[in-house]
């Protein structure tokens, strides 16, 4: 639970505070209120819209954390988180630069993301009505820091005026109510730059202080399509897939054809009010099918019958053993990959402060496929990766600090990494270990065995998966 | 409540049991080829190589404003090769014959071409990018999020038996691995990444076995998907295990000067360097690095190995980087001739008597009026130039001919070469089973609309 949602092993005091003699629905509300949870929701959803700094503006994308954290905070429901984010440049100009002004791969994202599904070819030239007011320009903000051009987003104030076909051509019919998104704007243009262009709207000027008119006129594609049954189903798909790790399925197939329970849980979500995400994540972290243990004795049985087994994403594993070893590694910035001081698509006035020098932390992550926003998919564990987690307990496990004994040295690291004392067949593996230890050049003392020991939970499955 | 699912139903049926009997049993229709080839090395051109400038040279200034070099068998080739002679070396000295190493023409005499190919036969649209045609490269599909790289599927069936690994050097897509592939995903390497020791991760005495039995419980407890998935974490640490000291084996090291006398079967790094065009004496080339460590890793046992050289992307200024870039790569393939024509295999003749030798891009180039675009450079996308590519291939018995030519626009004279042939072509000559190869890529689809791989090749 810990690592779904503040993403690290809780600590000791957590543990103590938050999971000794609680009931999962305390657990989950105590963990919910950690300042790790915002941080934790917020790198879940800049990687699930997946928005590039190459092909969006940074202040567009470091902007929209404000609404992923409102979610957080509960401050916004889901359904208002949806709006917003469609009334935003990190939905609507959201393609690659290559698709230059076409935007189907824009409504294509919208689609999978909100309702779950790929838009027909109807739907996209339908839905590309309530998007024709924006466009994706490409200009110089060389003074923002910016070592490139950059793609600012505008509101076109004539996209809606077309002499024929008039508010039309920015109404969709198919998806519902038929609703026309025609933004009232004039013209507003960031002073000093030779290449803006006098008849746009740039997002920009308001970004943050959205009007609230122009605001509700730009969310009426969200609240379109979250009138939408499916809609909510997704809502209920996507929790159920990040809590239950329901990866275990072919990618062909997921396994999130459960419907009476995706079903039941869309249409409680929609009738709960405010819509709040953390009811969402504790309705499901209170049920059998998270909370049943996923080790068990026996026979197969039916994947829903036990419980979730995930694999460690990067910066998960990294923040667990950098707490296991008491460790500040640093971090990375969850909206780029661009390495720290390159300034092209990320200036530097955008990232968060480092506490600590160096790289180390992105160039493990880096390794493990970690630290890139959502731009490339997340590892796998394959042999670059067993690398990367050797080369990591080598490096990493020279903190291990060793116990009074070898038995209280393995229940200190099994606790840190595991949350937990070692099974009746693992003790065995550890005593045997530890008389092993003082034939083994590599270990020779109590202080070898706790690298040798760090070193092994590191790379073991019993800590890449959860 | 929840609802059994068809798949789990099957999986608890008698009815489930006879139709996996079924399954299992299914053969393809085609039997088995004998293997042509003992290993395979993949020279991929990442970012878009111009092939009409190149290895199918056309004489439009359009699609070639270099001009033609020549011709060496059945390749015409692109003035464009040879533009940049100062960037390369030649020289053979350190090999017993001495010398120098034949350049792209002489070596080209003996390759095949297939002038053709296309990822798409189907005549679809294609988005022409590289996000969508790097996979199409490297496992014949764009989307299919199940579909492995090829030389993954090489791996799965060829790559727990042989002595050194399957690799992938650089990009492309070739070592794709969907999650039920992950314990097949090739290794990834670089010329300059080799670990020093052997990477067995913790002390045989005490941190193995302690890692081994948190694996084992770990398989222990969890069932079903969970298990296979903790399983294949836990093959591929054996296979670390058994390829750690092939890594570190100070034979593959081509990222200083401090190994050029490591030597195996005579041939010493310095050999291999001065074959693919960087001596000793000259700057150092990563590109080459890689395309000697490939050369090393095959010598070694391995059954596959890709090796992609980057910078094909000019958009812009190609004018004045395509001499060295296309320069450089010709003299990569030649050195690869040359070498493996050098090379001792351990199975008697030389390595290129056994190692069939492909050259890739994820597509070609446009052709544009004047050669270049505004930037100077070429863009893909929108014409024949780029869609229909020219695959080199020699090696391993491969007759030098030219199949799906096209004509001088690099349109498919009949039809073009589908990728989904290509890539079984290279499965199945080196083994894999053409039931295994079915499966990835059936044949009689819009996308490989031939019956079989192109043994014409070999005839």
């Amino acid at each position: 639970m810990a690592l779904d949602l503040i993403g690290v092993e809780p600590s000791a005091d957590e543990r103590a505070s938050l999971c000794a003699g609680k009931t999962a629905e305390q657990m989950a509300r105590g963990f919910m209120a950690l300042p790790r949870f915002r941080t934790t929701e917020r790198r879940f959803w800049i990687r699930r819209l997946g928005a590039d700094p190459t092909a969006m503006m940074a202040e567009h994308i470091i902007d929209a954390d404000r609404l992923f954290l409102a979610a957080a905070d509960g401050t916004i429901g889901y359904d208002t988180l949806v709006a917003k984010l469609l009334a935003h440049p990190i939905f609507t100009i959201n393609r690659p630069v290559a698709a230059a002004d076409d935007t189907s791969p824009t409504i294509q994202l919208i689609f999978r993301t909100v309702l779950g599904r790929a838009a027909s070819g109807a739907e996209l030239a339908d839905y590309a009505n309530l998007l024709r007011p924006w466009k994706r320009r490409f200009e110089d903000r060389y003074d923002l820091g910016y070592g490139y051009f950059v793609y600012p987003a505008v509101l076109d104030p004539r996209a809606c005026q077309d002499p024929l076909l008039g508010k039309a051509a920015c109404t969709s019919v198919l998806l519902g109510v038929p609703t026309s998104m025609v933004p009232a704007v004039s013209p507003a243009v960031p002073p000093g730059y030779s290449q803006t262009n006098s008849a746009l709207f740039y997002y920009e000027t308001v970004a943050g202080n959205v009007p609230a008119a122009l605001e509700t006129e730009l969310e009426k594609p969200g609240r379109l399509l979250m009138a939408r049954d499916e809609a909510w189903d997704t809502a209920a798909d996507f929790a159920l897939a990040r809590m239950l790790g329901w990866w275990r399925s072919s990618a062909n197939e997921p396994e999130t054809v459960l419907p009476e329970v995706q079903h039941a849980l869309a249409q409680w979500f929609r009738a709960h009010p405010n819509h709040d995400l953390r009811d969402l994540y504790v309705t499901i972290m209170t049920s059998l099918l998270y909370t049943t243990s996923a080790e068990y004795d026996g026979d197969e049985r039916p994947p829903w019958t036990t419980g979730p087994t995930k694999l460690l994403e990067p910066e998960q594993l990294l923040d667990s053993v950098a707490r296991a070893l008491d460790l500040d590694l640093g971090f990375c910035d969850p909206h780029s990959d661009e390495p720290v001081g390159r300034n092209f698509y990320w200036p530097a006035r955008l990232r968060e402060p480092s506490t600590v020098d160096g790289s180390a932390y992105y160039d493990y992550a880096q390794q493990l496929g970690g630290c890139i926003g959502a731009i490339k998919a997340p590892r796998s564990p394959g042999l670059p990766a067993l690398l990367a987690h050797i080369d990591l307990s080598r490096s990493l496990c020279t903190n291990a600090r060793a116990a009074a004994s070898f038995h209280d040295t393995a229940d200190n690291l099994f606790a840190r990494f595991l949350s937990r004392t070692p099974a009746d067949d693992e003790r065995t593996s550890l005593d045997a270990a530890a008389s092993a230890c003082a034939t083994d050049p590599a270990c020779v003392d109590a202080a070898g065995y706790a690298r040798q020991l760090c070193g092994a939970l590191v790379r073991s499955s019993s800590f890449l998966y959860y | 409540m929840v609802t059994m699912r068809r798949r789990d139903f099957l999986r608890t049926t008698a009815a489930s049991a006879a139709f996996a009997i079924v399954g299992l049993s299914r053969k393809s229709g085609r039997a088995d080829s004998p293997s042509r080839a003992r290993r395979v090395l993949i020279i991929n051109a990442g970012g878009g190589l111009r092939t009409t400038a190149a290895f199918n040279a056309s004489t439009q200034q359009r699609l070639n404003p270099w001009g033609i070099l020549g011709t060496a068998g059945v390749l015409r080739l692109g003035s464009v090769l040879r533009l940049s002679e100062s960037s390369v070396t030649y020289s053979a000295s350190s090999w017993a014959s001495g010398g120098s190493v034949p350049n792209i023409q002489q070596a080209a005499a003996s390759f095949a071409l297939i002038a053709g190919a296309d990822h798409s036969p189907d005549g679809s649209a294609r988005a022409g990018d590289h996000n969508d045609d790097t996979p199409r490269m490297g496992t014949g599909y764009f989307g299919k999020s199940d579909a492995p790289g090829l030389l993954t599927l090489i791996n799965r069936h060829l790559g727990s038996a042989a002595p050194a690994p399957v690799a992938t050097i650089g990009g492309g897509d070739f070592g794709t691995a969907p999650p039920a592939w992950v314990s097949d995903r090739p290794i990834g390497l670089s010329y300059n990444q080799l670990p020093s020791n052997p990477p067995m991760g913790g002390s045989a005495l005490v941190g193995q076995p302690l890692e081994d039995a948190l694996d084992a419980r770990s398989l222990a407890v969890h069932k079903n998907l969970a298990h296979d998935a903790v399983q294949s974490l836990v093959n591929t640490k054996a296979t670390l295990r058994k390829f750690g000291p092939v890594l570190a084996d100070k034979r593959l090291r081509f990222d200083s000067d401090t190994y050029l006398t490591q030597s195996l079967d005579g041939i010493t790094n310095e050999m291999i360097l001065e074959a693919v065009g960087n001596a000793s004496t000259a700057p150092r080339d990563g590109g080459a690095r890689d395309v000697a460590l490939a050369i090393r890793l095959l010598q070694l046992g391995s059954p596959a190995v890709s090796v992609s050289i980057g910078g094909f992307d000019t958009h812009d200024h190609e004018v004045e980087k395509a001499p060295a870039l296309y320069t450089r790569f010709a003299r990569f393939v030649a050195g690869v001739h040359y070498a493996l024509g050098r090379i001792p295999d351990p199975a008697g003749g030389m390595l290129l008597d056994h190692t069939l030798v492909v050259t890739t891009s994820e597509f070609g180039r446009s052709g544009v009026d004047g050669g270049f675009n505004a930037g100077d450079g070429t863009d893909h996308g929108g014409n024949p130039g780029w869609r229909y590519q020219a695959h080199v291939a020699f090696g391993a018995g491969v007759v030098p001919k030219k199949l799906h030519p096209t004509d001088d626009n690099n349109v498919p004279v009949d039809r073009p070469a589908s990728t989904h042939c290509l890539l079984a072509t290279i499965a199945a000559a080196v083994g894999v089973p053409s039931d295994a190869i079915d499966a990835e890529w059936p044949t009689g689809t819009s996308l490989y609309p031939e019956g079989g791989p192109l043994w014409d090749l070999w005839a």
